[in-house]
């Protein structure tokens, strides 16, 4: 690939994240009710306020953790877009797109504890266990929600996905595993009824002891990977860059912000659920869904 | 120079607010409340990222040391307002952005802080060593609800928090995030029984669920009281009566809840604060101890 183009598909990735990041923030400041001129314009007035805030520190922090932990948010956010095909072009082409964009979901693990931990403060480490707990939940039907696409096509390349639906889109014969996919953005991006790492009810918890641009990248993060978890879907279940009228990227950008912005506005609106009942219905409802809709899958293969 | 002054407006434009009640306190903090409202500012949970300390009501002078340590976690660029009438509200809150904007007055303050603040609020006998890091002391062991060893985290909560009765104070000991014995420290001083009160609570406690829109409407009946018609009332007690089936509120805040704001009821009983408490889980402490809000000085009144 000649030089110029990738420095315009990684400008694109950029752009692609900033849009989704501001989709989110308001979209789901829009869901709890918000008014859309608050709400639209809340995240720049919020990025010039923390921008001009101090940093804090706590009582004996494990600043390095915690500061590399808080800032990693972000940069997962941005390689799990770049791992989306626009129509043809791919910043980073690669036959295992699924397989690297579950494992940089799962590396947020890390950096949510971490961030969690590094405080050494009560608030945060609460938040962090509760995420294992959420974590636990959400992330079996995730990887098994990823199952379904991948066999269908017969392909872990998210550009074969994408090409291996033009007659139909995934989502309409495989709406579990696209559920199950979007509970787990919700899960590893912190939000609506799995935002209980970072609930009001414990402080904010991870994010409880964060100030100035340490508290804006690791708040800008978690929307920004609700964004690239659903243009992730894109390629996934959604038929990546067809449709009529305009060119793929078009399509792919068009799609992503859409179903950003749905399901933010959903997760703004919806409270959350407390921790005793994360796991339950989890692995007790959803996953054995997700794992008949995978055998339903296999067998209409057959 | 110009594009400084943009930033600083811009920067100041929405102040967050970190809001907290002293002792007999609600009526102010519901003033403040509608007041930030009308600007469309938000609050913070935690006072990390706060511009500014809001304090509603008279603070008497034992709280005036948690007053300091709540003020001295807040970041900087930082503005303390202490409401002690009504009448002060709007005139506190008008001059939130322009004293943000001070910038050789916070730059003082930012000298005049130095690095380690914490310590002065540390228990004198503690000292930096081997058993206690960092003046902290280490925590201890003791057994968990299932037998297993567990570390023992004292964890105070109030007297000044977000969303918190005036003047509560608790002393947890908490196993991981389970609460294994409460003490209360101080009793608060709430608004009491009654219509405001019971609206207020319902606001709070769903706030603290993540049920922003239950909440606002919560504020709106508080704030119109009786000449709210009992349409949305009903409406409200029907989400609450959801919530507590599906587990989105535990059982007891919602059952409260439904108790305080039942009007053909005679009152709510007094609640038994550490029995309520002991074994929940250190989040339901905070939903619990708001969604009994109206009760407690039921209990306090009883005693007295």
């Amino acid at each position: 690939m000649p030089e110029s183009s990738v420095l315009l598909g990684a400008a694109a990735v950029l752009a692609a994240v900033l849009a989704l990041t501001w989709v989110t923030a308001t979209g789901a400041a829009m869901g709890a009710g918000r008014g859309l001129v608050l709400a639209a314009t809340d995240p720049w007035l919020e990025t010039a306020r923390l921008l001009r805030q101090r940093r804090r520190t706590t009582l004996r922090a494990d600043v390095l953790l915690w500061r590399l932990s808080g800032w990693s948010l972000l940069p997962l956010a941005v390689l799990l877009v770049a791992l989306v095909p626009w129509g043809p072009h791919v910043v980073v082409p690669t036959e295992l797109g699924v397989v690297w964009a579950n494992a940089l979901d799962v590396v947020v693990w890390a950096a949510v504890w971490l961030l969690g931990w590094g405080a050494n403060a009560v608030a945060g480490l609460v938040g962090g266990y509760r995420f294992l707990a959420l974590a636990l939940g959400y992330e079996l039907p995730l990887m098994f929600a990823l199952v379904a696409p991948a066999m269908a096509a017969s392909s872990l390349d998210l550009a074969m996905i994408a090409d291996a639906q033009s007659d139909l889109w995934f989502v309409v014969w495989m709406p579990v595993a696209f559920l199950a996919y979007l509970v787990g953005v919700l899960g590893f991006a912190l939000h609506g009824p799995l935002a209980a790492p970072v609930g009001d009810e414990v402080a904010g918890g991870v994010l409880a002891e964060l100030s100035g641009p340490d508290l804006l990248v690791a708040r800008a993060g978690r929307h920004a990977l609700l964004g690239a978890g659903a243009a992730v879907a894109v390629p996934l279940f959604l038929g990546g860059g067809s449709g009529p009228w305009l060119p793929d990227p078009a399509w792919v950008a068009v799609k992503a912000i859409i179903l950003t912005a749905l399901l933010s506005y959903a997760a703004g609106r919806l409270p959350r659920l407390r921790v005793p009942l994360l796991l339950g219905p989890a692995w007790v409802v959803l996953l054995p869904l997700v794992v008949l809709q995978d055998l339903v899958v296999g067998v209409v293969l057959l | 120079m110009g594009l400084n002054r943009v930033l600083a407006r811009a920067a100041t434009a929405r102040p967050r607010v970190h809001l907290v009640e002293a002792p007999g306190g609600s009526p102010v903090r519901w003033a403040v409340e509608d007041a930030l409202e009308a600007r469309g500012w938000r609050r913070t949970p935690s006072p990390a990222a706060a511009d500014a300390l809001v304090v509603a009501g008279r603070l008497p002078d034992d709280l005036r040391d948690a007053a300091d340590l709540l003020w001295s976690q807040l970041p900087g660029p930082r503005v303390r307002r202490h409401v002690e009438a009504l009448a002060e509200v709007d005139g506190a809150l008008d001059t939130l952005p322009a004293a943000l904007r001070e910038r050789a007055a916070h730059r003082d303050d930012a000298r005049e802080r130095g690095g380690d603040e914490v310590s002065r609020f540390l228990p004198d006998d503690a000292e930096d060593g081997h058993m206690s890091p960092g003046g902290v002391p280490l925590a201890e062991g003791a057994e968990d609800r299932d037998g297993l060893e567990m570390d023992v985290l004292v964890h105070p909560l109030g007297p000044l928090l977000d969303r918190w009765p005036g003047g509560l104070e608790l002393r947890l000991a908490i196993h991981g995030d389970v609460v294994a014995d409460v003490a209360v420290q101080r009793a608060p001083v709430t608004a009491g029984a009654g219509p405001a009160a019971a609206w207020d609570a319902v606001s709070t406690t769903l706030a603290l669920a993540g049920d922003r829109r239950g909440a606002a409407e919560a504020s709106r009946l508080r704030r119109h009281g009786s000449s709210t018609t009992s349409a949305d009332g009903a409406r409200l007690r029907h989400r609450l009566r959801r919530w507590g089936r599906v587990g989105i509120l535990p059982p007891a805040a919602a059952g409260a809840l439904l108790a305080a704001t039942d009007t053909s009821s005679t009152g709510v009983p007094p609640t038994d604060l550490p029995a309520l408490l002991r074994g929940q889980d250190l989040s339901d402490v905070r939903l619990l101890v708001a969604a009994h809000a109206p009760a407690l000085l039921l209990g306090e009144a009883a005693r007295a």
